[in-house]
């Protein structure tokens, strides 16, 4: 990435490698705290952190539940093997 | 369908339950779990006719193999699991298919990372449909832990338990779909 910064102890790619992770609140606890200090300095990466959240967030919330099964295939599903 | 009482039975039960026989039991857990598995079954796969196979595939293995459900993993790992066995079986990868090997940096760059702002993805991430057509979009791997983690839900451990891989492995595949999820979010029309 054209120019990337080392803030909060962490270059951009490092933040990159551990995003993941960041956001899903395993990255450890040193690292979690580096990247919010490199996040609060570097708006390329916080902007691009905020979108993959966005996305994630997204995918959980407008796709989270399933298309219930079709009726008839339900039936077909259901009914145990061995049934006629 | 089931009685309210089966239905409110839990999965070890049910599953106990259909090892003995109990044909409402088996209706209660396709009715609690057959939306979940034929939604990874068409991640996995190609067309919905696939997936239905492959729905009808794993509850019929269910059926017969309710009586060695040891209980010590979830209900719902378990047929996720048998989900994928099945899915891998009636979708084959293609032998010999290259791995993707792209760097990090790439498929971040793909995602916007480090370019100038430009048109913000508000409009396709609140559109369901469009959403859905990014996802369905990724390749079948990307789909697969997708819709193991953000769908099911599966916390990292029990996705790497499903898909057979170890946590660091299972980890770089999740950050990765994430990252060609937003590139593919990115090319849907704003």
């Amino acid at each position: 990435m054209n120019g990337e910064r080392r803030v909060g102890g962490l270059w951009c790619h490092e933040v990159l490698e551990h995003l993941s992770d960041y956001l899903d609140g395993a990255a450890g606890e040193a690292v979690q705290k580096q990247i919010e200090t490199h996040l609060a300095q570097c708006t390329t990466c916080s902007r691009f952190g905020d979108e993959v959240a966005a996305v994630i967030g997204a995918i959980r919330t407008r796709l989270g539940e399933a298309d219930p099964l079709p009726s008839e295939l339900l039936r077909r599903v259901a009914r145990a093997p061995g049934e006629g | 369908m089931p009685d309210p009482e089966t239905e409110r039975r839990g999965d070890a039960a049910l599953i106990r339950a259909i090892a003995a026989g109990e044909r409402s039991a088996f209706e209660a857990l396709v009715l609690r779990h057959g939306a979940s598995i034929r939604r990874l079954a068409r991640a996995m796969t190609t067309d919905d006719a696939t997936a239905d196979d492959v729905l009808q595939e794993v509850f019929v293995s269910a059926w017969r193999a309710a009586g060695t459900f040891r209980g010590d993993g979830s209900a719902r790992g378990w047929l996720l699991t048998m989900t994928r066995h099945a899915a891998q079986r009636t979708h084959r990868r293609r032998v010999g298919e290259p791995g993707r090997a792209e760097s990090l940096e790439s498929l971040a760059c793909d995602a916007g990372w480090g370019a100038a702002p430009d048109a913000p993805l508000d409009r396709v991430l609140a559109d369901r449909q469009r959403l859905a057509a990014a996802l369905d979009a990724l390749q079948p791997d990307d789909r697969e832990i997708l819709v193991l983690v953000e769908l099911e839900g599966l916390d990292i451990d029990e996705a790497a338990q499903t898909l057979g891989l170890k946590l660091n492995a299972t980890k770089s595949r999740l950050h990765r779909a994430r990252l060609r999820m937003v590139a593919a979010a990115r090319k849907e029309p704003a």
